[in-house]
Parts: C-alpha cells; sequence; structure tokens
C-alpha cells in the first residue's frame, strides 16, 4: 500500500471493541431498569374484593331493596340462601369459589352459603394451588323487620391464582 | 492504553474495563432491590378499601341504638348518626356513643393488623369523640360523612382505615 493512502478495512477491528463495550453498557443498562420497572402485578385482592363487593351491593345478591332503592350494606336475610347465591355468581362458575357466613352482633353464626367444594380453612395453609380473598364486613341486616348488626365473613377462592 | 499506532485500545486498559463492569453490577444489583423493596406496592387493593370504608361508615351511622331519650324509662330506637345529633347538644348521652362505637368498629376492621381512626367534630373544630387505634402511616383510606344537627350545625364523622 502506498504511503498515505487510507484503508478503511483496518479501521472496523479496531472499532470494534468500542462498539461491542457500548452495545454491552446499553444492553445491561435497559436489562437493570427492566428488573425495576417490569414487576408483576398482584390484583387478587382487587378481583377479590370486586367480586366480594357485589355480594354487599347488588339487588341480585344479598342487597336489601324496599321496592324503590337498593341500600348497599344492608342485608336482606331471606335472599341469603345458595339459589341466590347461585344466581348472584352466575358468570363466575368456573374459576372462583365464594363462601359468606353471617354472624349477629355477638359473634354466633346465624347463616352460611358457599359455593365451592374447598374448605375455607384451606387458606390458611401458605403451600396451596388456589388464592384466597377474605374480609370482614360490618352489616346491616334485616329479621322480621327489625334492622340489626351483624358481620359477613366473605371468602373468594380464586383458582390459577 | 496507548498502542504502538497510538490508537487507544478499550479492551487493553483493564483497570478501565473493571471499573466500568464493577458499575454496571451495582447498577443492576440496585435496581434489583430497589424492586424488592417496592414488593409492596405491586400489590393493589385500594379500590376495594375506599368501598369497604364507605359502607363500613354508612352501617355504623345507620345502625340502630336502644338509649332513654326522654327519662321515662322507655328505651327509644334511634340510629347512631341521631345519637351524634344528640351529644352534640348534651354530653350525657356521650357514653353510649362510646360503648356503641367501640362495639361497631372493634372487630370489623378487614385484616388482623389493620388498624382504625375515627374522629366526630362539630363545625368550630372542637371533638366530639375521637379513637385511634393505630397510628396511620401514608397509605390508608378515609371516608367523611357530614350530619345535620340541632341548630343549623353540622358535625364531620371521619373514618380512617389503615391499609396493610
Amino acid at each position: 500500500m502506498k504511503k498515505g493512502s487510507v484503508f478503511t478495512g483496518m479501521e472496523i477491528p479496531l472499532f470494534l471493541p468500542k462498539l461491542i463495550i457500548i452495545t454491552l453498557t446499553v444492553i445491561v443498562v435497559i436489562l437493570g431498569l427492566s428488573i425495576f420497572y417490569f414487576k408483576e402485578l398482584d390484583l387478587s385482592d382487587v378481583e377479590g374484593g370486586a367480586l366480594s363487593r357485589r355480594f354487599f351491593y347488588s339487588e341480585d345478591c344479598m342487597a336489601y331493596s324496599d321496592g324503590e332503592r337498593v341500600y348497599p350494606g344492608i342485608i336482606d336475610l331471606q335472599k341469603f340462601n345458595q339459589e341466590r347465591l347461585k344466581r348472584c355468581y352466575e358468570n363466575y362458575e368456573e374459576g372462583y369459589g365464594f363462601n359468606f357466613i353471617l354472624k349477629n352482633s355477638q359473634e354466633t353464626n346465624i347463616r352460611e352459603i358457599k359455593a365451592t367444594n374447598i374448605p375455607i380453612e384451606l387458606c390458611d395453609v401458605e403451600s396451596k394451588n388456589f388464592g384466597c380473598f377474605r374480609e370482614k364486613q360490618y352489616i346491616l341486616y334485616y329479621e322480621n323487620g327489625k334492622i340489626n348488626g351483624g358481620t359477613v365473613l366473605s371468602t373468594v377462592i380464586l383458582y390459577g391464582n | 492504553m496507548v498502542t504502538k499506532k497510538g490508537q487507544e485500545s478499550i479492551l487493553t486498559d483493564a483497570p478501565g474495563l473493571s471499573v466500568l463492569i464493577m458499575l454496571l453490577i451495582i447498577f443492576v444489583l440496585l435496581m434489583f432491590f430497589a424492586k424488592s423493596s417496592s414488593l409492596h406496592n405491586s400489590k393493589l387493593s385500594g379500590p376495594y378499601l375506599e368501598s369497604y370504608n364507605d359502607i363500613t361508615l354508612l352501617n355504623y351511622l345507620r345502625t340502630q341504638v336502644e338509649i332513654d331519650i326522654n327519662n321515662d324509662n322507655k328505651l327509644d330506637v334511634i340510629n347512631v348518626a341521631d345519637l351524634i345529633s344528640l351529644v352534640s347538644s348534651d354530653e350525657k348521652y356521650k357514653p353510649k356513643l362510646i360503648e356503641v362505637t367501640k362495639r361497631i368498629l372493634e372487630n370489623t376492621a378487614p385484616f388482623d393488623r389493620s388498624g382504625w381512626n375515627l374522629q366526630i367534630e362539630k363545625d368550630d373544630g372542637s371533638k366530639l369523640i375521637e379513637f385511634n387505634t393505630k397510628p396511620l402511616s401514608w397509605n390508608y383510606y378515609s371516608s367523611n360523612i357530614s350530619i345535620p344537627v340541632r341548630e343549623n350545625k353540622i358535625v364531620s364523622v371521619k373514618l380512617d382505615l389503615q391499609m396493610l
């Protein structure tokens, strides 16, 4: 090769190590940021909570109605049965289980209705292949024309969660 | 390092390369631990807890209590909202309100470890009753209801529920 002439083919191997290191640095930075930002969001509480809310809010479920308006949070004891529970969650038969226990102010069980074969005690076991949402809600319920205070223990079982 | 042709080679600059690799490892580790420390935020509960709070407060105010109002040795049935109205004008009903409030709210927290606070406050800022079961951290939900009482005054009832 003549003196003074430029052979660009020789510059590529010299540039390659820098290119590799810059590329690797960029990949590691993106990987690091993705570890932080792309995390799994656990929505089981929201899903279980929303399904449990339906029980207390909907006229098709257990909410008391005087014919003119519905009273969310007030339970109609006449509706508190298996048939009504099935109707309430008819679109959620696959992949979900439900258990509701109504207690009076003395913490005595008044009624229990369920749409699951899994005993709710299994929700206390750590290693299981389903998720459980549980809550205790203060409610009022109508019984013989009188309004009483009590609690409902709700358990929503989410299979495959 | 400089090659004999006067060109720098980053691969031959071992200390610089080591520092770069160290920095990248530290960066990845920092991101990993930052994610681990914010895991509690990856469980969403808020939307459900807001309505839980509202129903609990509404039902608390709608609960019926028996109390002798006219001193005629006969128990009258009123709801908690009416009892609050009575307490705002006559403090002698306050023990009954405290008793009823404790009975209703102490056993109804959604989780074993959660706490709740209740404040009943007149419109002049004076507190009728206040319960602080646990100090609340930043992630709690609050429901507020105003009740009209005698002499065109307002009493506000505020229930705070701690999210885990």
